[in-house]
């Protein structure tokens, strides 16, 4: 016994394994320096961008309310409902609870203050835009915004049967996140990502949903307040 | 000024090829943790894949001065193992962001349960060890199964290398009692058995 174990040569779940853990880590640091700098840039890198910017009436921490609900209806589908920027670690072990991965952060971008990332009032930038995935400079647009044509939502890594992973709006003073019940979300290489943007107490902050499939961020749309 | 280990162990949270190095340098040391403690090859994909997630997740909490990178990672294989048999098996996949079992082919199957298969007797060995306190428990698995120094072990539980020792004197005793009972060793083939030996390293 007590013999520290020499080195042994990879075998294929080894290296299987390996290269995801690499993955991983590249998606972090992304993840990382797209939450330091964001920017229209960064959106357009995405694997599908839907941009869209309204007015975020979803409240700071402190009421005695419940900060968030979740409702789990009968055939799969999930609503999540956020009344406040609270509590996301109970939103998360509530999400894993139904088989969905999340990271919820609603803490302010440190060391950078107040950050807008986007502030759209522009109707047409509420249209769906889809970007061929590992193909970030392809079609960009003037504003860096990449698009491409139309039918190519089926070989989007975002996509599945042709539709995004979620549905995210705000809804009078809260904002709801509805996840169907054959959303990529619910398979174990994806993850779902509620960040807010900009320190919230200081009324500049936006609620941004990301989620990521099999190595591709998927971005719906950053919510500001104005 | 921090400690080159810690730097070190803090990178595979950020270079891809630092963590590969850490993992080249760990996978066979949290295989060997895994196999000990746990009879089924896919629950044993999934954990590595746990244990070293967790490991990029928190590189920056690592302290060189509690103890060696190796040691750290074994405590986090420790606390996976535990959750695993508090939880199922369906909701730690679904809290996984990376499950192992999807990277098991046929060959790594027959060659996890070939390892499972030999650690029989460490498995059984566990059986005596869940009679023994916590803080017994773990000092005996550091050293006597993990491989760690009584140093190394000592840092991981906060007590100094004496201390440690002594209560391996009255563990080793404790053990030789209860591995003696026919009943702990009945489903033991005859040739597997072997004395349970805690050598103590300096």
């Amino acid at each position: 016994m007590n013999v520290r174990h020499t080195r042994e040569p990879l075998d294929s779940f080894d290296v299987a394994l390996l290269s995801e853990l690499r993955r991983e880590v590249a998606r972090r640091q992304s993840s990382a320096t797209h939450r330091r700098r964001p920017n229209r840039r960064t959106l357009a890198l995405a694997g599908v961008a839907g941009t869209t910017a309204v007015a975020l009436g979803v409240g700071m921490s402190g009421s005695t309310a419940a900060a968030y609900e979740l409702r789990s209806s009968g055939n799969g589908d999930i609503k999540i409902t956020i009344h406040r920027l609270d509590d996301a670690a109970g939103l998360e072990d509530e999400l894993a609870a139904n088989g969905i991965k999340a990271h919820v952060d609603y803490r302010p971008v440190s060391g950078t203050g107040p950050q807008v990332v986007e502030d759209q009032a522009d109707d047409s930038a509420k249209a769906p835009l889809i970007v061929k995935p590992g193909d970030p400079g392809a079609g960009a647009d003037k504003n860096g915004t990449n698009t491409v044509e139309e039918g190519n939502a089926a070989s989007s890594p975002c996509f599945e049967k042709g539709a995004p992973a979620l549905d995210a709006h705000p809804q009078g003073d809260s904002y709801v996140i509805s996840i169907r019940k054959d959303s990529v979300l619910h398979r174990s290489d994806s993850a779902l990502e509620v960040t807010t943007r900009g320190d919230v107490k200081k009324g500049a902050a936006g609620l941004t949903v990301n989620y990521t499939v099999d190595g591709a961020l998927c971005q719906l749309g950053t919510f500001t307040s104005r | 000024m921090k400690h080159p280990q810690e730097n070190g162990v803090a990178r595979i949270a950020t270079d891809p090829d630092a963590l590969e190095a850490f993992y080249v340098e760990h996978a066979p040391d949290v295989r060997a943790f895994l196999v000990r403690r746990v009879a089924d090859p896919h629950l044993v994909a999934d954990l590595t894949a746990d244990i070293f997630l967790a490991a990029i997740d928190h590189a920056d909490r690592y302290r060189a001065e509690h103890g060696t990178p190796v040691a750290w990672l074994m405590g986090i294989a420790r606390n996976k193992v535990a959750d695993s048999r508090r939880r199922t098996s369906r909701r730690l996949r679904a809290e996984s962001r990376v499950i192992g079992r999807r990277f098991l082919d046929d060959d790594a199957i027959n060659r996890i349960e070939e390892r499972i298969e030999v650690e029989r007797y460490s498995r059984i060995l566990y059986a005596a060890l869940d009679s023994l306190p916590k803080r017994d428990r773990r000092l005996v698995e550091m050293v006597g199964v993990d491989g760690l120094s009584v140093v190394e072990a000592a840092g991981e539980l906060g007590v100094k290398p004496g201390t440690a020792r002594v209560r391996l004197h009255r563990i080793r005793a404790l053990l030789r009692t209860a591995l003696g009972e026919p009943s702990l060793l009945a489903s033991i083939d005859e040739e597997t058995r072997s004395p349970v030996e805690l050598e103590v390293r300096p």
